[in-house]
C-alpha cells in the first residue's frame, strides 16, 4: 500500500510543479511585455528570394539614415481591402548607391503594418521603424509612391557600430530558420558597419571588361 | 482514492506536458498563440473574395483560391472550405506597387472599429498578372496556410517540402500542401 501511495504522491507533486511552471512562465511573459497591444500578425511573401548580391544590384537606392518621424494610417479604410501602413521619414546620413540620381536628403519609406490607435499590426519580417533608430536601407521605388524595403529584407539596424538584419533586439529571436536562410543567401548580420559597407561597395563596383574596354563608360554611380 | 488521485495526476501531467513537448516537423512551424483565430476542427471555413477584382483577373485569382481551398480541405476530412459571406478568410487584391510583395496576410486584426477581424489576404495586382497560374495557386495555398495558423518556414532546403516556405520560384516546385503541412495541420487540429 505504501508503494502506490508514494507513487501517487510523486505524481501529484510532479503535476503541481508542471502546472506551476507553466502558469509562472505564462504570467512572466505577459508581465514583461509593456509595449503597445498586438492586434494582428502580418506575413509577406515573394516570387524568388534574392540573395544579398541580387538585392543590392537590383535596388537603385541604398542609404544610411535615421528615422525622424513615423505616421501610421489605414489605407482604403472601410473597404474590404483596407490595410494598415506606416510611413517613415528617414534623414539620410550616407548614400551608398543612387542610380536614379535622386540625391535625396530625406526620403519616405512605407511599410505594411504598424500601430493604429495603440494597437499594432506586427509585420513579422519588416516591423515598423521607430523614431531615432538608424538603419542601412536597401530600397526599391514603388510606382511613384514612397520607397519600400527591398523584399522587406533590405533593412539593417545600426547599433554601436554593428549591423543587424531587421533589428538588434530581434537578432536573437530570428527563428523558423531565418538566420540559416540569411547565411545561405549571403546576408551579413551582426557584423561591423565598415565590413557591411565594404561588402555592398564590392558588389556594386563596375566590373572591368578585359576583352573590349569601354572608353566612355559612365562614371560609377557611387556617390562615396 | 489513491488510484483516483494517481489517475488525475497523470492526466494533469499529460495535459500540461503535451503542448510543451510536441514539436512540429523541421520544415514546418506553427504560430499557435499568435495567429489562431478559430478552430477548423469545427468543420467549416468560410472564404470570400473581395469586391475589387476586375473582370480580366477574376477567373485566374478565383480559380487559384478555389484550388487552394480544395487542397487544404483534402488534408483533413472535417476541414472544409466554403464560399460564403461574411468570410473567415478574405482573399482580395490591391495595388501595392511593383516594388512590394506578391502576397500578404494579416490575421486577427482587432481594431475596435474594424469591420473584419478574421484573416485577410491581399495579392498584389501590380505583380499578379505576370505570374503563372501555378504560382498564384501556390500563393493562395501559402496564404491560406497562414490563415490556418501556420507560420513561414525559412529553413534552407525546405523550399519544395512545404507550402509554407517564405518564398517561391515562378514556376513553383509545388502548388499546394505537402506531407509536412498535413502533419502540421494534424498536429494543430487533431
Amino acid at each position: 500500500m505504501e508503494e502506490p501511495m508514494r507513487k501517487a504522491s510523486l505524481i501529484t507533486l510532479a503535476s503541481i510543479l508542471t502546472i506551476g511552471l507553466t502558469v509562472h512562465g505564462q504570467s512572466r511573459t505577459s508581465q514583461n511585455y509593456d509595449g503597445p497591444k498586438i492586434g494582428g500578425t502580418i506575413t509577406e511573401t515573394w516570387a524568388d528570394l534574392e540573395d544579398f548580391s541580387a538585392l543590392v544590384k537590383n535596388s537603385p537606392l541604398i542609404i544610411k539614415g535615421k528615422v525622424l518621424k513615423t505616421q501610421s494610417r489605414i489605407e482604403r479604410k472601410g473597404a474590404a481591402n483596407e490595410w494598415p501602413f506606416t510611413y517613415s521619414d528617414i534623414e539620410i546620413k550616407e548614400v551608398y548607391k543612387d542610380t536614379l540620381g535622386t540625391n535625396p536628403r530625406t526620403i519616405t519609406v512605407s511599410q505594411i503594418g504598424g500601430p493604429i490607435d495603440g494597437i499594432v499590426a506586427v509585420n513579422q519580417r519588416n516591423p515598423a521603424f521607430e523614431i531615432g533608430d538608424e538603419y542601412i536601407l536597401i530600397l526599391r521605388p514603388n510606382d511613384g509612391k514612397a520607397w519600400v524595403v527591398a523584399q522587406s529584407i533590405g533593412r539593417f539596424h545600426l547599433d554601436n557600430g554593428r549591423v543587424y538584419q531587421k533589428h538588434k533586439s530581434a537578432n536573437d529571436k530570428l527563428d523558423n530558420g531565418w538566420n540559416a536562410l540569411l547565411k545561405a543567401n549571403g546576408y551579413p548580420t551582426d557584423v561591423p558597419e565598415q565590413e557591411f559597407v565594404s561588402k555592398i561597395e564590392s558588389l556594386e563596383l563596375p566590373t572591368p571588361n578585359p576583352i573590349e574596354p569601354e572608353p566612355n563608360r559612365q562614371k560609377s554611380q557611387w556617390l562615396k | 482514492m489513491v488510484k483516483f488521485l494517481g489517475l488525475m495526476a497523470l492526466l494533469m501531467i499529460f495535459a500540461n506536458a503535451v503542448p510543451i513537448l510536441a514539436q512540429c516537423p523541421i520544415c514546418q512551424t506553427s504560430e499557435t498563440g499568435l495567429c489562431v483565430l478559430w478552430s477548423p476542427g469545427y468543420g467549416t471555413i468560410y472564404v470570400s473574395t473581395g469586391e475589387y477584382f476586375d473582370g480580366l483577373s477574376w477567373p485566374r485569382y478565383r480559380q487559384a483560391w478555389a484550388n487552394a481551398g480544395n487542397n487544404w480541405s483534402a488534408v483533413q476530412s472535417h476541414l472544409q472550405f466554403y464560399e460564403a459571406y461574411p468570410p473567415q478568410i478574405l482573399w482580395d487584391n490591391a495595388r501595392l506597387g511593383p516594388g512590394a510583395n506578391d502576397g500578404v496576410t494579416l490575421c486577427n486584426w482587432t481594431l475596435p472599429d474594424s469591420w473584419y477581424t478574421g484573416c485577410r489576404t491581399t495579392i498584389n495586382d501590380d505583380l499578379a498578372p505576370a505570374r503563372s497560374d501555378q504560382f498564384l495557386q501556390w500563393l493562395a495555398a501559402h496564404e491560406f496556410g497562414h490563415s490556418l495558423s501556420l507560420n513561414d518556414s525559412n529553413n534552407p532546403g525546405c523550399l519544395c517540402t512545404t507550402a509554407m516556405y517564405g518564398f517561391m520560384t515562378d514556376p513553383p516546385c509545388i502548388t499546394g500542401p505537402t506531407g509536412l503541412d498535413v502533419n502540421a495541420i494534424n498536429f494543430l487540429y487533431q
